[in-house]
Formats: structure tokens, sequence, C-alpha cells
């Protein structure tokens, strides 16, 4: 019978990002600053199946972030405000189903501070710290 | 099952008083909750507004003819007319601070990429808004016919107009063109879903005030202000004029007209559009409620020989390419190209292995 | 319970309207043979069949998912010919989700509704006897139940009920074509949001230890997605579809597996679950899983202000779009 031992977790970040929101340089940047963390890119944040995030959770990876437009700015009208709802609805289902709902994250661009993702990474980094995840 | 509706005499005391104390909670947040640079727009369709208003005040007093309008525009300006200066300072300044406004505007869509593809419509229509803006303006200044108009006239190469002209001048330009406006601006709005065309109570409460002080504390010149030579020139509305010769103000116009126009034409993508899988498409038609461009339809699928059922339809002209459908599918019928399902996932295998 | 006289009643209207022709069947539930306690769906076609019709308290089965676009039990009907079906308070619910949904042509749909006086859980009797039981009857205050080695119990109803339905606070059926008199007897209530919020002050691990182990015992035989009357890709779904690209699941019962086949499962259902709990009746294992309905029922209504299945118009939060939320005002 599988046990809660069966869910590892590894000390690895996924960036789910909106491929307007983070390009050229910034995403160059962000790279380079933190090499383990993965991103992959998304025609919009609401092309986003939050499934897809929560198999990565449950097959070890630390945590996710969603990082997308500011509200009243997407190129697609809507499609960050449906990423929105959609990943407050996985974080319930999640939590309901005795995944830690904080692993998973939607945060937006700020066009006056370009630090937002930076922090939330690195807050990610301290939350898998502080859970005892070794490298 | 409706919710029930009750009509309430406090009603826009409410209002009232919930947009004045939002004044406070926009200084509070210092402009957090309401990105300006995003209200620029909006802000540019409120002058508009302004500019309407004060017009239709104006245009009971102002007479079109060539003696008469200089002595009905200092009418409007003496005592007589309870807050006629007032009133036709707001609407030159409100003028200078539509263009510049609109100008903003322009940049700040063309710095963060809202001019390609599929809001090009949009971008095209606001550089035909631009001209219309500038002429209504240049034009404006030679109704009063005074210092000013008679500058402009020179710079026309023209001594003296006829009445029929100033005449042609005020309804064409300063009644005709405005409409025009109106319905480009419709076109305008058109192109977006749900725009944002009002600016926030708060936020236009505070810029009225702040215009209606500048407007309150310097107003135009009276009667200096007619005499030919000594005023103050209006480089915002009227920087044309000072370019030289009307062949180099035309060519000027023309290039920068041109390359707005050829900006769009940059860095365009390739047309990628949602697809339905018909076969296993279950037709509840979430998708038609989640699409933001009304691109999925209804259209009926043979099953077997006499045998049809409905399924979503992606309209390819109209798709542009953003996913929100796929990922609300709920069986996973739509894919998305160059976003495929598989390519996804197989991406965060990989980063999952490493 | 229904008393004598509205079981004849009902049964008068619709031997009427199969008679005349206005509907082609009738589906509900009649008991079955050799198992007390337990009913099933059925569809009358005859005047005769429709002496075998009931509503009590072990009329479980949801019967809206029959409706829906997993099973489809509607004849072909001729023009102006309708479908009759009985609904209880939980099923209406569900009726008006798939309505909402196009999973049903309510113009196609004879709808008599009953106030539901709560069920009766049958496994939860049945545990708390010593053998089997042979017949069980109920009077309203009282399950008088019979067992096979002959002894004979009296059983206070109150204490049976099933879970679901001490906090559903929709015992009559919405929006029918015909209410039958209510006669019932009424059910305790529970006040299901002040339990809620005391089950979500807990601390986290406390509930993920519990919930989890009881979710590995899950086996994956998908009765939870079978019974659900809000799933609808009935061939199409993405746990089994043979030619699916991309498959979410892994073969054999790893506590990822499981995990994500629940997931999927109640992410879908997260903005149109009506709470129901016939996943909960049809798990064999029995485990818990209206725990996870009521925190989603719970975090629907009080984060989005929605109740799924109580307008037959409207739009679940997923596919809506509040410009409010946006501007920010």
């Amino acid at each position: 019978m599988p046990s809660i031992e069966d869910l590892p977790i590894k000390r690895k970040i996924i960036v789910f990002h909106c491929e307007s929101a983070l390009k050229g340089k910034d995403l160059e940047n962000h790279k380079d600053k933190f090499p383990e963390v993965g991103f992959v890119k998304l025609s919009c944040t609401g092309r986003l199946n939050p499934v897809v995030a929560f198999k990565a959770l449950v097959e070890g990876v630390g945590a996710i972030i969603i990082y997308g437009c500011p509200l009243n700015d997407c190129h697609n009208f809507d499609g960050n405000m449906f990423a929105k709802r959609r990943v407050f609805a996985a974080q319930s289902v999640a939590e309901a189903l005795g995944v830690d709902p904080e692993r998973l994250s939607y945060v937006q661009k700020d066009p006056l501070d370009y630090g937002v993702l930076t922090r939330e990474i690195s807050a990610m980094k301290r939350k898998l710290d502080s859970m005892g995840v070794e490298a | 099952m409706s919710p029930s509706k009750s009509y309430s005499p406090f009603k826009p005391l409410n209002f009232l008083i919930n947009g004045t104390l939002g004044i406070f909670d926009v200084l509070k947040a210092g402009f957090e909750s309401v990105n300006i640079l995003n209200s620029l727009g909006s802000i540019t369709f409120l002058l508009l507004f302004i500019q309407i208003l004060t017009g239709f005040v104006l245009s009971f007093f102002y007479m079109p003819s060539l003696d008469q309008a200089q002595k009905s525009i200092m009418y409007i300006m003496s005592d007589k007319i309870p807050y006629g200066l007032f009133i036709r300072t707001l609407h030159r300044y409100a003028a200078d601070a539509m263009i510049l406004f609109a100008a903003a505007h322009m940049l700040r869509k063309l710095f963060a990429q809202r001019h390609t593809s599929t809001r090009s419509v949009g971008w095209f229509v606001g550089v035909a808004l631009l001209v219309f803006t500038v002429l209504i303006t240049i034009t404006g200044y030679i109704l009063p016919m005074d210092g000013r108009a008679s500058e402009i006239l020179k710079f026309f190469g023209r001594g003296q107009i006829t009445e029929v002209a100033l005449l042609v001048i005020y309804r064409a330009f300063h009644i005709g063109a405005p409409i025009l406006v109106f319905a480009l601006l419709v076109w305008h709005f058109a192109r977006i879903s749900r725009p944002p065309v009002i600016p926030t109570f708060a936020l236009s409460l505070i810029f009225l005030g702040v215009l209606a002080v500048i407007v309150g504390l310097f107003p135009i010149a009276g009667k200096t202000d007619l005499k030919a030579g000594k005023y103050v020139f209006d480089w915002i509305g009227l920087f044309t004029i000072r370019l030289g010769s009307p062949t180099i103000a035309a060519s000027a116009w023309g290039f920068l007209i041109a390359v707005l126009i050829a900006l769009p034409f940059f860095g365009r993508k390739i047309k990628t559009a949602a697809v339905v899988d018909p076969v296993r498409c279950s037709g509840c038609f979430t998708c038609i409620t989640l699409c933001p461009k009304n691109a999925i339809t209804q259209k009926k699928f043979n099953i077997s020989r006499n045998k049809t059922k409905d399924v979503a339809f992606v309209v390819r002209k109209k798709c542009q390419a953003c996913g929100i459908c796929v990922a609300g599918c709920l069986p996973q019928v739509i894919d998305l190209e160059g976003f495929e399902n598989k390519v996804i996932l197989e991406e965060v295998k990989g980063l999952c292995l490493q | 319970m229904m008393t004598e006289k509205t079981l004849a009643y009902f049964r008068k209207i619709v031997k009427e309207a199969i008679k005349s022709g206005k509907i082609a069947g009738f589906l509900g539930w009649r008991e079955v043979a050799d198992m007390p306690g337990k009913t099933r769906a059925f569809v009358a076609t005859t005047p005769e069949e429709v002496d075998l019709l009931v509503f009590n308290s072990f009329s479980r089965e949801n019967l809206s998912r029959l409706l829906g676009g997993k099973t489809f039990y509607i004849p072909e009907l001729k023009k102006g010919q309708k479908f009759g079906v009985m609904v209880k308070g939980c099923d209406s619910r569900n009726l008006l989700a798939n309505v909402a949904e196009n999973k049903v042509d309510r113009d196609n749909l004879w709808v008599i509704g009953v106030k539901c006086p709560g069920t009766i859980d049958i496994d939860l009797v049945r545990s708390g006897l010593d053998s089997d039981i042979k017949n069980i009857t109920d009077d309203g205050t009282t399950l008088h139940v019979e067992m096979l080695d002959g002894k004979k119990a009296d059983l206070v109803k109150s204490d049976y009920y099933d879970p679901r339905c001490l906090r559903c606070p929709y015992t009559s059926a919405l929006e029918v074509d015909e209410l039958l008199p209510d006669d019932m007897p009424k059910k305790p209530t529970k006040n299901w949001e002040k339990w809620m919020e005391s089950y979500l002050q807990k601390p986290f691990e406390e509930r993920r230890a519990y919930i989890i182990s009881q979710l590995s015992r899950c086996t994956m035989c998908f009765a939870c997605r079978d019974a659900c009357p809000g799933c609808y890709c009935n061939t199409n779904c993405i746990m089994d579809y043979p030619k699916l690209p991309e498959p979410y699941l892994q073969k054999g019962t790893s506590l990822a597996s499981i995990l994500t086949y629940h997931f999927i499962h109640y992410f879908h259902l997260s903005d149109r679950c009506t709470n129901c709990g016939e996943c909960a009746r049809a798990c064999p294992e029995s485990i818990p899983l209206n725990l996870i309905t009521e925190q989603l029922g719970y975090m629907t209504k009080t984060t989005w202000d929605f109740e799924p299945g109580t307008s037959d118009k409207a739009k679940t939060p997923l596919a809506l779009y509040k410009v409010e939320e946006v501007l920010g005002r």
C-alpha cells in the first residue's frame, strides 16, 4: 500500500511564464541567475493546464511559479484572469488532497518593479529549506 | 432565481461619497491600484468630453463672421458671462492636454508592443485620430480671427479669408470633424474586448481638479492676446506652423504618418491557431464562453452516415492563439499549434528528470 | 417515506401521462428484490410498470447522472413528446447544472420534484448489526429491521442518515414542472459551514496525514468518476482514452498516480460540484471523498459566492469573467 513517503520532493523549481511577460534579456538574466530553475514558455498564462502543474508537483518538483502579465494588461484580454482563478481552484483541490498549496504560486509582472520573480523564486527556495528538502 | 433589484434614492449620494473616499485610497496606495500608464488613453477620452462640453457652451456666444468673431470672443471673456474666461481657458488647455496625452498613450502602447498583429487596426485608427486632433486644434486657432489666426493664415499663404471660408472652417472642422472622430473612436474601441474606456472615478476627479487649478491660476491673456505679434505661442498645438513652409510641414507629417503606419508590420508573428478534434468533442461549449475573440462557433459533425452532433469549431482567421480554451477544455480536445499539450508535458517531464 | 395518498396520486398522474402519449417513459426508482434497503433506477414505459415506482429514504441514487452526457437514458422522442423524470433536491441541482452545460435539453423533460426527507446510509445500518438484513421498513422516525436469523430490531432513524443529507440545505427540488405535496417527515440539519471552518482550522499536517492515509487505499477503479453526475466526457475522459497522446497516469497504483487521478477529477469539478456525495457513496473502499467535495463547495461559496446547480443559466466561475475584479473597483 502506498504511503506518504512515496512522494519525494526534489530541490527543483519550475516557472511557467507568459511569453510576453518574460522575454529577451529579462529571461536570459533570470536563467543566468538561477541555473537550477526550469523555465517553460506558454503563449499566455491562460494556456496553463493546472493538471500539468500538479502532476509535476507529485512527480517531485519542489515548487511551481506561474508568472503572468499584470491584471488588465493581458495581450489576450482575460488570460491572466482565468489563470489566477484556475490556480486558486488548483490550490484548493491540492490542499484538500493533502499536497501543500503554497508550493504552487501565481505572481504578476509589475511594470515598475522587475524584481518580483527573483523575490518569489528566493521565497520558494527558503520555503523548500524550511521543509527540509535537500539538494 | 434573479437577484432582487431595489432602488434607493440615496444611491447617487452613496456613489459620490464612495468615490470621494476613493481619492484617499488612491493617494494612500501611492497610485498602486491604478496604473496611470494604462489610463492615458481613457484620460484622453475624458478630455474629449471636456472639449465637447466647453465647446457646446462657447458655441452659444461665438459668431463665425469676420467682423463679429473677435467681438464675440471678447464678450465671452468679459465679466458679462459668468465663468466665460474659465471656460475658454479650459477649452484651449484641454486641447493641448489632449494632444499630449494622446501622444503619451501612443508611446506607451508602442513600448508595450501593443501595436502589432491583432491590435494593429486599433493602432491605425489611433494614428488617424492623432492627425484629426492636430488638424482640429490648428483650425480652431483660426476661429477667433486674432493675431494667431493671422499667423496661421500667413503660414498657409493667405493674408485674408472670405466670410464663407471662415464659416466652412467652423462648420467642417469644429463641428463635422469631431463627429468623425467619434465614429473613428467606436472603431478604435471595438478592437478591444471590454475596454476600460472611462478612467476610475477617483483618478478622473484628481485629474479634473489639477486641470481646474491650472486653468484658474493661469487664465489666457485677455486684450494683449489679440494684438498681432504680442502673444504667447502655443508650441503644443501649433508647432506645425513654425516648421518653415507648408511643404516642409506636409513632408514631415507625411514621414511621421508613414513611419507610424509601418511600425506594426515589423516583428509580426506567424499565424497559429487552436484546433478542435471533432471526434472527441462532447459539445459542452465552455470554450465559446471562454474565448475573448468570439472565434469559436458551433458546427455540425457527421458521426455516421445519418447521425450528426454539434461540435465546437475554431474560426482560424479570428483566433489569436492565446490558449485559454485549450486549458479550459476538460476532455482536452482542443490543442494549440506551437504549444501542444504533448510538447509542454514532455518539457516538464524533462525538467523533472534533471 | 411517502404517504399512500401521495404515492397513489403520483402514480396516477404518471399513468395518465403515459396513456395519453405525453411522455415516452418515466425515470424513477424501484425496489430491488432480495436487496432490502436498496433501490435502483428504472424506466417505466407502460402503465403496468408505473406501479413499481417508489420513493423512500433508500432512493439514494442520483438520477440526473443518467440524463447527462455520460449515460443517456432518454429514448427517441416523437415530436411534442417528453421524457418524465423524478428528482429530489440534490438531483434537481445536478439536472440544472447539466441543462446549463447543454448536456440535456430541458424542453424534452417533464420533471416531477419531491421534498426529500433525507436518505439512510444502509451500510451504516448494516455495520451495527450482527446478521444480514432480511427486511427493513421506515415509518418516519424509526427503522424496523428484520434480520436473517429471525431477530428484530427498532433503530432510531436520526442516527443513520447519510452524512451528505444532514448538511444539505436543498430539501425541495428546484425549477420543476410539478412538485408533489410535502408530507415527508423533516430531517435534522447540521451547520455545515461552521463544521467546515472548524475542520479547516486544524493544522495542515494533520489533515494531510488523514486524507493521504485514506486515499492510499484507492485501487483506481474509477467508480467515483462513473457515479459522478457532473462528469460528462463519457468516452473522451483523459484518464482512459486509449489514443490519448499525453498519458497522465502511470500503470499501477502509485500514490502519485492516485493523487493525479483525484486531482484531475476534482479540479474539473472544482467550480461545478454540487456536493451530492455520489462519489463517496459509490466508493467500494469507502474513502471519505465527500471531505474533498465539501472543501470545494466551501471554497466556491466563500470566494466566488456561487452555488453550482441553482440556476439553469449560471456560468461557473472558471468560465466567467468579472470586470470589477480586474479594474480593482
